[in-house]
């Protein structure tokens, strides 16, 4: 026994609402008159007893009371499933976007539409799994032809890559030992290795493509951004492509270029914005829309002030380091710095990077580490790519605690440059080094530590580093909320009407399996909520965007073994019953009026 | 049937009785223009003010007959029997006083509806005013749990309505069924009984006027309520009740025997010098004196 909807239940209060009725209008109709001699003719026999005897034994009452009883049954769902045998097949959808490719009026994922739904019967019960870079269900499990159909029907392929291993795993489970999984893509070479137990319908065909294959924005001046894009064509011989960049519909820059067969061709243009999302947009239209075009958001700078102390004769060299990482420079001014190398140990209040070196003059006696024997922490940003091969580390004597643990450069058990104290953000490092004595700061190695320590300090400035990514790409985040807001984070797509996801209290560190689009972070609720972050996702999928070699093939559906499933099906014959029974309870109610009496 | 003259709207003013009789005031005004329609002959009334339509005593001359034993001598024209040789007697119009008989069925049935009761006290004021209008001797009695004489009908106001299964034992032989003068009786007349027994019962009477009140739902019980339902109706005089079922069937049923009945008492009065009136509680003070014109209980 079933209810499909238990609210419904709530019916059943007409049955009180009923015998109330009953009750009072057996109440309301008592007439005192003059004399009866004069109604004696018409006298009825009423049953006798007390009232509620009488109104339980009323024909009518008793017949409204079962055919309201029904009615509640009927809107609660009630139902008492029946046992079908039923055919079970599973079906893997091609989800990349080479299935959107349009050769002729249909494109292929259409057609895979069309060809499911007349093959697909009532009786039977379906699995649909998308194969994408991670395999998600469609429909069912055990879902009925119209829910495949509804399913297929708002299929929308997109995904940069047909990851088909993944799919066909999960399709198993349902499949069973026995059955066969239907493949529906646009190219038969996609499941060739699968043999037997997978029976392909490839729907698409062979056309010449072109496709942007990578877009990125980069900022060259203050108002001033560079924009790089590589095309590559898919056809038999070269084609002239032609890219156009606009901002907000208006176009800034046009090229063209010959790009030959399979190869790349690679163009850039200078845009004097650097505000607004640039739209890239190649021509003329081929096969697969969905390749030609890039949308390339305003690019987010981040950049890193050094205050760099006296020094002495190396502090030029400690500047020009600096200098010579890009978006990162020298100030004068300590308090605005994010990072500072500093002799003493007091750190600068918004400083998130002090490095702070031992004072030689502190120390009577020195040691020396070759470059070769020092141990770096190769996970650590400020290490990173870094080699110290020639390099002599001069430093004083370690205390007699030392920290290796949290050290960054070490030699055996001294810790050379490690984490003296955190708080927050804030990370503050002693370098035990005599840089009156080393070479280090002569050395090649000097620049590609500094660069590593700018980019460390870059990293830990609120914002996101990134504002272009590609589907599929995870999404560092690393905002900041903003002070007075409230903490309620919305990440919405551009032209969608609900937000993708709300986060309460804070944002998740990173974001997977963007579609491709136009992205935007707000914090707060309603007219006050700001704008923490842009970004856009964008489609690069080269391997998709080649529909030369597609190969259809007709799958044979007579070859797909069902598992047999045992499947609860609505018990109709109940349904149409109870139907009947409240008609003819209402019926028998009205013929039946007061003659209970 | 001839229609009934115009009755001047009276309104609905509180009278000097307060709110437990608010249309006093303006029955004691229309009182002063109608009168009480007298018997073609009065039996046993008293010597009086009122010219009889009868000969009598009084010094008004009228007519003239020849003289037949028995006459009484002092009436005897005898200077026409000088002239003419013939002896006739001097007939004289008769100075009357009638009685009038109020009689008030004040049994419970009387008000199972407030405007019932109101429009019997309203008809019985009325009356009783004309009657005092002919300087009659007015004698008003209550017929309830006993027969008992009230000094007017605004004394019902206080007398409390019992229950009464019929009030023709009380009647019977009673004072208010003595000898000649009108006999106006207020009743519902939803006891069982027949026209007969109450013309056997003011038998002695000169005129017998009948009123009988009625709710609405006594009258019609189409009107009251919607027609197929199953009812239950309490007698008011008696702890019994009746159920029935109020399809057309029966409506018509007892509307056919409430119109035989007072077809078969107005038959029985016809002949007697008496009429029937029926007042319903939803009459105005103008219906109701229009329907007593009609009727011939009152005149202009």
């Amino acid at each position: 026994m079933v209810f499909l909807n238990p609210w419904g239940l709530l019916a059943l209060l007409s049955i009180p609402a009923i015998l109330a009725l009953h009750f009072f209008r057996d109440r309301r109709r008592v007439r005192r008159i003059g004399g009866l001699h004069l109604w004696e003719f018409a006298r009825v026999k009423l049953p006798a007893g007390r009232r509620f005897d009488r109104l339980i034994r009323t024909l009518p009452l008793l017949f409204q009371l079962i055919a309201a009883l029904i009615l509640s049954l009927l809107i609660a769902g009630f139902d008492w499933p029946t046992r079908l045998q039923a055919r079970h097949f599973t079906i893997i959808a091609d989800d990349s976007i080479s299935m959107q490719a349009r050769a002729r009026t249909n494109s292929s994922a259409e057609r895979a539409t069309q060809a499911a739904t007349k093959w697909a019967r009532d009786s039977d019960r379906f699995t649909l799994v998308a194969a994408a870079a991670r395999p998600r269900l469609l429909a069912g499990p055990f879902a009925t032809r119209l829910e495949l159909v509804q399913s297929l029907n708002a299929w929308q392929p997109e995904a940069p890559v047909c990851e088909l291993e993944s799919a066909m795993n999960l399709a198993m489970k349902f499949a069973g030992t026995t059955g066969r999984v239907l493949l529906l893509t646009d190219d038969s070479g996609t499941s060739q290795s699968y043999g037997p137990a997978l029976e392909t319908h490839a729907v698409g065909e062979a056309a010449p493509n072109a496709a942007i294959s990578f877009a990125d924005r980069l900022r060259i001046a203050a108002h001033r951004d560079r924009v790089v894009a590589t095309i590559k064509g898919y056809a038999s011989g070269a084609s002239q492509i032609s890219i156009k960049a606009s901002i907000g519909g208006q176009e800034v820059a046009s090229k063209s270029i010959e790009v030959p067969p399979g190869q790349p061709a690679s163009l850039d243009f200078e845009i004097p914005d650097t505000e607004h999302p640039i739209r890239l947009d190649i021509s003329p239209a081929d096969a697969l829309a969905a390749d030609d075009s890039v949308v390339l958001a305003a690019v987010n700078v981040k950049t890193v002030r050094a205050y760099v102390d006296d020094f002495g004769e190396v502090t030029d060299s400690m500047r020009k380091a600096i200098e010579s990482v890009p978006n990162a420079y020298v100030t004068d001014d300590p308090r605005i710095a994010e990072l500072a190398f500093m002799r003493s140990a007091a750190s600068l209040p918004s400083a998130l990077r002090t490095y702070r070196f031992v004072d030689p003059a502190t120390s009577a006696s020195r040691m020396v580490a070759q470059g070769q024997q020092l141990v770096l922490d190769q996970r650590s940003r400020i290490t990173e790519n870094l080699t110290l091969e020639g390099v002599l580390w001069t430093y004083a004597p370690p205390p007699a605690v030392s920290n290796l643990t949290s050290a960054l450069i070490s030699y055996t058990s001294h810790p050379l440059v490690y984490t003296e104290a955190t708080q927050g953000e804030a990370r503050r490092y002693a370098v035990n080094l005599d840089w009156q004595a080393t070479n280090l700061f002569r050395s090649t190695a000097w620049p590609v530590m500094v660069q590593g320590m700018v980019e460390d300090c870059r990293d830990a400035i609120p914002g996101m580093d990134r504002t272009n990514f590609r589907t599929g790409e995870e999404i560092q985040l690393h905002l900041r909320p903003m002070p007075g807001l409230e903490k309620m984070f919305t990440l919405a797509r551009e032209g969608d009407s609900k937000p993708i996801a709300e986060y309460q209290d804070e944002l998740p560190p990173v974001l997977k399996d963007l579609q491709r689009g136009g992205y935007s972070i707000t914090q707060g609720k309603g007219s006050s909520a700001k704008s923490l972050a842009q970004f856009q996702v964008n489609l690069f999928a080269p391997g998709e965007s080649d529909l030369r070699n597609i190969r259809p093939h007709s799958a044979d559906f007579q070859k797909l073994r069902a598992d047999a499933v045992a499947q609860a099906g609505r018990n109709r014959l109940l349904f149409y019953g109870l139907l009947v029974a409240i008609l003819l309870a209402t019926l028998l109610s009205w013929i039946y009026q007061d003659a209970a009496h | 049937m001839s229609s009934a003259p115009d009755v001047v709207s009276a309104g609905t003013a509180g009278g000097s009785s307060g709110n437990a009789f608010p249309t006093r005031a303006a029955i004691e005004g229309l009182a002063m223009q109608y009168h009480l329609a007298l018997p073609e002959r009065q039996r046993a009334a008293r010597i009086g003010e009122l010219s009889g339509r009868r000969t009598g005593s009084s010094v008004e001359y009228q007519d003239r007959k020849d003289f037949a034993p028995g006459d009484d001598l002092r009436h005897v024209d005898w200077r026409g029997y000088a002239r003419s040789d013939r002896m006739t007697v001097k007939l004289y119009r008769e100075e009357i006083t009638p009685s009038v008989d109020l009689v008030i069925d004040c049994s419970a049935s009387m008000s199972v509806t407030g405007e019932k009761a109101q429009r019997r006290l309203e008809t019985s004021y009325f009356l009783f005013l004309l009657a005092r209008k002919l300087h009659a001797l007015v004698r008003v009695h209550a017929v309830g749990e006993h027969l008992r004489p009230i000094q007017s009908p605004l004394e019902l106001l206080r007398i409390a309505d019992t229950r009464l299964e019929s009030p023709l034992p009380l009647l019977r032989g009673s004072a208010a069924t003595r000898p000649g003068g009108i006999k106006i009786l207020v009743s519902d007349l939803l006891f069982p009984f027949s026209p007969p027994e109450i013309t056997k019962v003011f038998r002695d009477a000169d005129r017998l006027v009948i009123v009988q009140v009625l709710s609405s739902f006594e009258d019609d019980p189409d009107e009251a309520l919607s027609v197929g339902a199953m009812m239950r109706l309490e007698d008011a005089e008696a702890d019994m009740h009746l159920d029935v079922k109020l399809d057309r069937g029966t409506i018509d049923g007892y509307k056919r025997r409430l119109n035989a009945l007072r077809d078969d008492m107005a038959q029985w009065l016809r002949p007697r010098n008496g009429c029937l009136t029926m007042i319903r509680e939803d009459d105005s003070l103008e219906s109701m004196i229009r329907k007593l014109l009609t009727s011939g209980a009152v005149t202009i």
